[in-house]
């Protein structure tokens, strides 16, 4: 039995184990004003560029920015007509000849409010733009480089330009899309829509097949060998499915969590996130899970090896995960990588050299710098102190429960695992709660429920909150790219200047008052259905009404 | 504030936001008319009970803000609920009408500190069901604790508990799928409280049950030397 109880505290000691951080150093910040960071920071090997989402209040606007990589500001692009999030990547193409013509090296911009734009990333002039179509918000999804042209996904389809000068190759509508950037595979460009479609198009921009998808497709798809990879959003949780584009067979992998984030292709292994964590996909004659990683990743992943990645944890007080694979595609380590500004957060970090670059919702850009880029081989150095404490606390306890019940203490024994146990429950309830009531929930019922043919037309197809306070409703429409309860209601009230008072719990975010009224407690409908999930964990659709009202 | 998270969490957290707080909102005159009528219940089955005294109303008042304490202490823990093995002992050992008395109190006292309000009545009733099944289980056979059936009756009681708190977000418009689906998500609540009351069971009822016991033993002796305060049927 004793030895029993010390096999018992060493498997403890092995599994609950964290593993070493990566040696980097916090270099300089910056902070860029009152809003979001939501797309990642990308570098050459003189500037990091980053753009800015958010800043449409008052004289605020969304601008790109370049700084050197010790952290000097060198120029500034503003757009004085972006009002909605801009969440397009940003791209740099190296300079080159082609076809169409030449072109410097550039820096390549899609607008929320319909501008594609070509800077030099030089000095932040513009070499070109093109505008296309509008329709609530403008290009929100990742370019396509090509060899001298790029492909843009609009608002409502795609547009191929020239790299020389931003000719237009051709444009072709399609359906609404958000952030659902454009993949070229087999031949074909293929891209997703918010109306549940993939659309495959050919090469001279004729639209060759669209296939029906269960919900929203918001990223490019991830091809491998002849299959692409889709991670299909439902309102709250998702499918992983492939589309063979031999077979024209469209195969369900896995249900998983709502709010996908964009997938990312590991050597043979595809690895989708959202709010359940990450999964590991592997194909041989069928695809299957291989592996998850419980956290929460909804926006964009990057990988630093061809086994390790790093994606943003989009929860107050989470920073970025580092996740190390091996070739079978199972997850042999996670750690945590904490900055001081925490918190919601979609995009990856970037890095070039020793330098790391990150930025998230708190709108402040962070460089990191470090000898030595994180491997999968490099050996720990640190430990989590509160992590190593509970585990072993944990394990002492359960060895000393063992040691107990060797000397016939069975009361001392069974006070100690029943303690054990409920530490341990106490620890999963908050994500257990999560994915329980997830899956108890339906989807809920169509926005257009709720529309009152009052409001504007132009908030047709977009988010749109009604705070129902005791003198009267206040709506506020026309919002987009907001994908959880939480963020599109802060944003509405921020609109409206209403404060809001809520508080961090470990079951979620609680919302106190809204404009200062609380009563007994304020709870949301989501298209007139009661919501279930805490407001930070409740993924909405791109159309939807949200309903706050007294309880 | 955290109180009524709490309170609510008791319900199944992920829908607290949803759910406001659990229930209507009452008037300060209905939430006072509701105090009045729990405390008039809990009085009537305090004294009323049989072979009362004023020691036994003093240690059992003295019980009631100790677990109400630890309950409010025990807050930060989502269900983990004393007041439940508490109410199967006080009822097992004081019998059913001063178990139901000693649930009520001690729930209405401990929301006072926590969160008060419509949801108050169906704790209380839910503890009180816990107080009855006590006095009926044959929890202490020659004054001997059944360990292992008060464990099982704990973790039914958590079950049985969950259930009738969750009566309190029934409304007009609810359909059963949507009272069932409600259940459904406290469930991993309900685990908790289960677990929670068998930490209980093993860390605190063999001290409650010598406590209860001598509170009994005290009660008995009093009244053969002519102790009869509160003599009743």
């Amino acid at each position: 039995m004793r030895r029993s109880a010390l096999l018992c505290t060493l498997l403890l000691a092995v599994f609950l184990a964290p593993s070493g951080a990566a040696n980097w150093t916090a270099s300089w910040s910056v902070d860029l004003g009152p809003g979001y960071i939501t797309t990642s920071p990308i570098t050459d090997e003189e500037r990091v560029y980053v753009r800015t989402s958010g800043f449409w209040t008052g004289t605020d606007r969304p601008e790109v920015k370049a700084f050197s990589h010790d952290g000097s500001l060198e120029w500034t692009y503003r757009s004085n007509t972006t009002t909605q999030h801009d969440m397009a990547p940003l791209m740099l193409k190296s300079a080159g000849t082609g076809a169409c013509g030449s072109w410097p090296d550039l820096l390549l911009v899609g607008w929320a409010n319909g501008d594609f734009s070509a800077l030099h990333p030089g000095n932040g002039t513009l070499a070109w733009t093109v505008s296309t179509t509008v329709d609530g918000w403008g290009i929100t999804g990742a370019p396509l480089l090509e060899a001298d042209h790029v492909v843009v996904p609009t608002r409502n389809g795609l547009v191929r330009l020239c790299l020389g000068n931003g000719e237009v190759d051709f444009s072709v509508n399609l359906s609404l899309g958000w952030r659902n950037g454009v993949t070229f595979a087999e031949g074909h460009y293929w891209t997703g829509s918010e109306t549940g479609h993939l659309w495959q198009v050919g090469v001279d921009g004729v639209t060759v097949n669209s296939i029906n998808l269960s919900g929203p497709l918001r990223h490019a798809p991830v091809q491998l060998n002849d299959r692409l990879f889709l991670h299909v959003q439902h309102l709250t949780s998702s499918t992983i499915q492939t589309y063979n584009m031999t077979s024209g067979v469209l195969d369900d992998v896995e249900t998983s969590g709502g709010s996908p984030a964009i997938p990312l292709l590991m050597e043979e292994t595809v690895i989708f996130g959202d709010n359940e964590g990450l999964t590991s996909v592997r194909c041989a004659s069928t695809c299957s899970v291989v592996d998850r990683l419980p956290t929460k990743v909804n926006g964009e992943m990057a990988s630093v090896s061809t086994t390790a990645l790093y994606a943003p944890v989009n929860s107050p007080g989470e920073g970025w995960v580092l996740a190390q694979l091996n070739t079978s595609g199972w997850f042999t380590m996670a750690e945590s990588f904490s900055t001081p500004y925490d918190g919601y957060g979609t995009s990856s970090p970037a890095s070039v050299g020793e330098w790391l670059f990150l930025g998230n919702d708190a709108g402040v850009l962070m460089a990191y710098s470090t000898a030595s880029t994180p491997s999968e081989n490099q050996p720990s150095d640190q430990l989590d102190g509160r992590a190593l404490l509970g585990m072993v606390v944990l394990a002492s306890a359960v060895g000393g429960s063992a040691f107990f019940a060797r000397k016939g203490a069975f009361s001392s024994s069974w006070r100690l695992f029943s303690l054990s146990v409920l530490v341990v429950a106490l620890m999963m309830l908050p994500e257990v709660s999560r994915t329980w009531s997830s899956a108890l929930v339906e989807d809920n019922a169509p926005a257009t429920t709720e529309w009152d043919d009052s409001w504007p037309e132009a908030w047709l197809g977009t988010q749109i909150v009604v705070f129902e306070f005791p003198d009267g409703p206040v709506t506020i429409g026309g919002l987009v790219g907001h994908q959880t309860v939480w963020s599109l209601t802060t944003e509405a009230a921020q609109a409206s200047d209403i404060p809001l008072v809520s508080q961090e719990t470990g079951l979620g975010l609680y919302l106190l008052s809204i404009n200062e009224t609380e009563g007994s407690g304020w709870e949301y409908f989501l298209n007139g259905e009661r919501g279930t999930l805490a407001v930070d964990d409740a993924s909405i659709d791109s159309t939807v009404v949200v309903r706050w009202s007294l309880a | 504030m955290v109180a009524m998270l709490k309170a609510v969490a008791l319900l199944g957290g992920d829908m607290f936001q949803a759910l406001g707080v659990h229930g209507p909102v009452l008037t300060p005159f209905a939430s006072a008319l509701m105090d009045i009528a729990l405390v008039s219940l809990a009085f009537v089955f305090f004294v009323g009970g049989s072979r009362t005294n004023r020691m036994t109303m003093g240690m059992l008042a003295t019980l009631v803000v100790a677990i109400a304490a630890l309950r409010v202490l025990m807050q930060p823990l989502p269900n983990v609920q004393p007041l439940t093995v508490a109410a199967l002992l006080v009822g097992a050992h004081l019998g059913a009408r001063r178990g139901v008395a000693f649930a009520i109190l001690a729930t209405l006292l401990s929301n006072l500190l926590i969160s008060h309000g419509w949801w108050t009545l169906f704790q209380a009733a839910g503890w009180s069901l816990v107080a009855l099944i006590g006095a009926r289980a044959n929890l202490v056979q020659n004054n001997q604790l059944q360990l292992p059936r008060l464990a099982v009756l704990s973790v039914v009681s958590a079950v049985l508990f969950g259930f009738v708190s969750t009566l309190s977000l029934v409304t007009s418009t609810m359909t059963p799928s949507a009272f069932m689906v409600l259940l459904g998500q406290g469930l991993p609540f309900d685990v908790v409280h289960a677990l929670g009351n068998l930490v209980f069971v093993v860390w605190m009822a063999p001290s409650l049950h010598h406590f209860l016991s001598g509170l009994a033993a005290s009660e008995n002796e009093l009244l053969a030397v002519g102790e009869v305060h509160g003599i009743d049927a």
